[in-house]
């Protein structure tokens, strides 16, 4: 048996909960698991909506070690989240943590660029606070389709540069966030760059990252079933063949991801490979809904972006998308 | 839907856990499913392996297979619909790296393997042989994300025998064939893999399902079909244990599908099972499999069993008393 710091702490407690725009932040009292996080990590948190079984992924949004709390921030998608932003102050929580890998953080001093997309900047607050606190130039950019979406970025001293952009313009700059990433690191060439929001925009900050040669990691989102890296279901195509996101990530060097591959998802279905479900029903499928991908996808930062589907902007929608990294979109 | 978070009980010390499966002694009767525990190493971060009977791994292939393309999971009422497509390092690098490593814990390891021919599952059986860091192998005949459902094997007789007599006839441990539920008739085929030399039969593999997102209209899945694995599945579960006993007597079962209670394992070990295995449950509490090891013990203390063998195949299946 491996000596390890990971814990299911099956008596946590949610002590505080309150709105952050239209997510909800929770904060929970995990003693054994505060001890350990470090910013990108997650936990799984066990919930009780009827028919449910699985746990539900959240990035921890920060966490105080005198209290022995962490944060989550959850949108009431599914039923899942919607079980557990109805939970009271008081409740006992079933959480698993600290999982997978997090942000590697730079010794000597650097310029830093943090890019959130939606509720993937609530991850990014706390790994810009702990990188300020170690001395470095920190930006955080944070985007999203509209001004409802984006997660509201508290103003506390010394947050150093927060950037907003919004597609529609109805907060902050109007634009995409990968505009203003390229703008900064025009502005700070050599800087790390750490990321966190849907595929489609991490995908973008990626090839903007590379293109002028600036280190770049992300956090990575895909559906996850255990958590723990035994269900092999939240696999991210690498140059080296899939890797699980709960255990070999959720952040990965953006180098290594396959961003090809992954912005091909959703048209998997039609794809003829060495394995696949029922022939008869591969081909019966209609084709993919979009052509494919540009080199450098466009990124909004938001759920609406060009590769996914549209989602109902507000709507409790399908408990497909649950079991996905809740804090992403 | 509340995961076995009972208290557990104190665990009797004078409950006999141990059963005999084929030929493996094993300390208690709850093994994991297979491909729901990797090769363990990722659990020992939870508990000491060495409070299960024994783990079964996940499937292994020839050659490595680097699987489906996601979305490979969606949840559905009481269960999950999986299409992962056996990703696994291939045989070798399996009997190289993870295999010494599980051993090591100081449980029973029993091996899995897929193969898409006969001569594939000659072949693996041939890399396994006489290994001693494994006790007995699980025949995987009856994976659901295949590319063509005409190689399921264990969807008919004839493959079944087939495949089953091509290791049979290499190894010298137990075999045991996994069989999908998605048959007319299921032991006929047991019957069939018994008949080719298999020590025992492990019961059921996921039930071939499918799942669509009303809204983008597209299968929840990227592979369409997965297979469909949870407490939903538990009736089925039992139903073919019961089915197979009922035809073939008391052959050594591996009960698999929607275990998460220790009441599911009674209700298993009634039906015939000798062992339970623990699969999907463990997705949703890691701590899964040894919490309702603990818990069968209570179970069978607070019953005045003595022993779990005693209670396998006692099924009541005469006239009901009025009032009962």
């Amino acid at each position: 048996m491996s000596a390890s710091t990971i814990a299911r702490d099956a008596a946590a407690t949610l002590v505080g909960t309150r709105p952050a725009g239209r997510y909800r932040v929770l904060t929970i009292r995990a003693p054994g698991i505060v001890a350990h996080a470090q910013p990108g990590q997650f936990v799984s948190v066990a919930v009780e909506a009827p028919l449910t079984l699985l746990r539900r992924p959240f990035a921890i949004a920060g966490v105080d070690g005198q209290r022995d709390t962490l944060d989550i921030v959850v949108a009431a998608v599914g039923q899942g989240s919607a079980w557990l932003t109805g939970r009271a102050p008081g409740c006992n929580l079933d959480v698993v943590g600290p999982l997978g890998h997090g942000f590697t953080l730079p010794t000597a001093p650097t310029a830093c660029v943090l890019v959130g997309g939606g509720y993937g900047t609530a991850a990014l607050e706390w790994l810009g606070q702990r990188l300020r606190s170690g001395g470095h130039d920190v930006a955080l950019l944070s985007g999203a389709a509209t001004a409802a979406a984006l997660y509201p970025v508290p103003r506390v001293a010394g947050m150093g540069a927060v950037i907003e952009t919004t597609e529609d313009g109805s907060q902050g700059r109007r634009g995409l966030v990968t505009a203003a990433l390229t703008e900064r690191l025009r502005r700070r060439p050599g800087a790390k760059v750490f990321a966190c929001g849907p595929m489609p925009m991490l995908g973008a900050v990626a090839a903007i990252a590379a293109d002028v040669g600036c280190d770049c990691q992300v956090a990575v989102e895909e559906h996850m079933g255990c958590s723990v890296g035994v269900c092999m279901t939240c696999v991210v195509p690498t140059v080296e063949g899939y890797v699980r996101a709960c255990i070999d990530g959720p952040v990965l060097d953006a180098q290594r991801v396959d961003w090809t591959a992954t912005a091909q998802r959703g048209a998997d279905v039609t794809r003829q490979g060495d394995e696949g479900g029922s022939p008869s029903l591969r081909t019966a499928h209609p084709p993919p809904l979009q052509g494919p991908p540009p080199r450098r996808p466009t990124a909004s930062g938001d759920a609406a972006a060009p590769e996914a589907p549209p989602l109902p902007k507000d709507a409790d929608h399908a408990v497909g998308e649950e079991g996905r990294r809740e804090h992403r979109f | 839907m509340p995961w076995a978070r009972r208290a557990v009980v104190s665990t009797a010390s004078d409950v006999d856990m141990g059963v005999d499966l084929g030929g493996v002694r094993l300390r208690n009767p709850i093994v994991t499913a297979s491909g729901c525990f990797a090769s363990g190493r990722e659990m020992a971060r939870f508990f000491d392996l060495s409070r299960l009977g024994a783990v079964v791994a996940k499937s292994v292939t020839l050659e490595p297979r680097n699987g489906l393309p996601p979305p490979r999971m969606a949840e559905t009422a009481g269960g999950m619909l999986n299409a992962i497509g056996l990703q696994n390092p291939g045989v070798d690098a399996w009997l190289a790296k993870d295999l010494p490593w599980l051993a090591a814990q100081g449980v029973p390891v029993i091996a899995s393997i897929a193969g898409r021919s006969v001569d594939e599952y000659r072949q693996l059986a041939e890399r396994v042989r006489g290994n001693p860091d494994i006790a007995a192998l699980e025949v995987n005949i009856s994976c659901p994300n295949v590319e063509d459902r005409g190689i399921v094997f264990a969807c008919r007789t004839e493959p079944t025998a087939a495949a089953i007599a091509a290791v049979t006839a290499i190894v010298d441990v137990p075999v045991f064939a996994k069989l999908t539920p998605d048959v007319t008739d299921i032991a006929a085929i047991a019957s069939a893999a018994v008949d080719a030399g298999a020590t025992g039969l492990s019961l059921i593999n996921t039930l071939l399902g499918m799942a669509i997102d009303v809204e983008t209209r597209r299968p929840k899945l990227a592979a369409a079909t997965g297979g469909l694995s949870g407490p939903a599945i538990k009736p089925v579960a039992i139903r073919a244990v019961h089915q197979v006993r009922s035809a073939l007597g008391p052959v050594p079962m591996i009960g698999i599908g929607g275990v998460r209670t220790p009441e599911d394992v009674i209700e298993f070990v009634l039906a015939g099972a000798t062992a339970v295995a623990v699969g999907t449950a463990t997705f949703a509490n890691p701590l899964a499999a040894p919490e309702i090891v603990d818990g069968v013990a209570a179970w069978l203390h607070q019953h005045g069993e003595r022993d779990i063998g005693g209670l396998r195949g006692t099924l009541v299946t005469g006239e009901r008393t009025v009032g009962r």
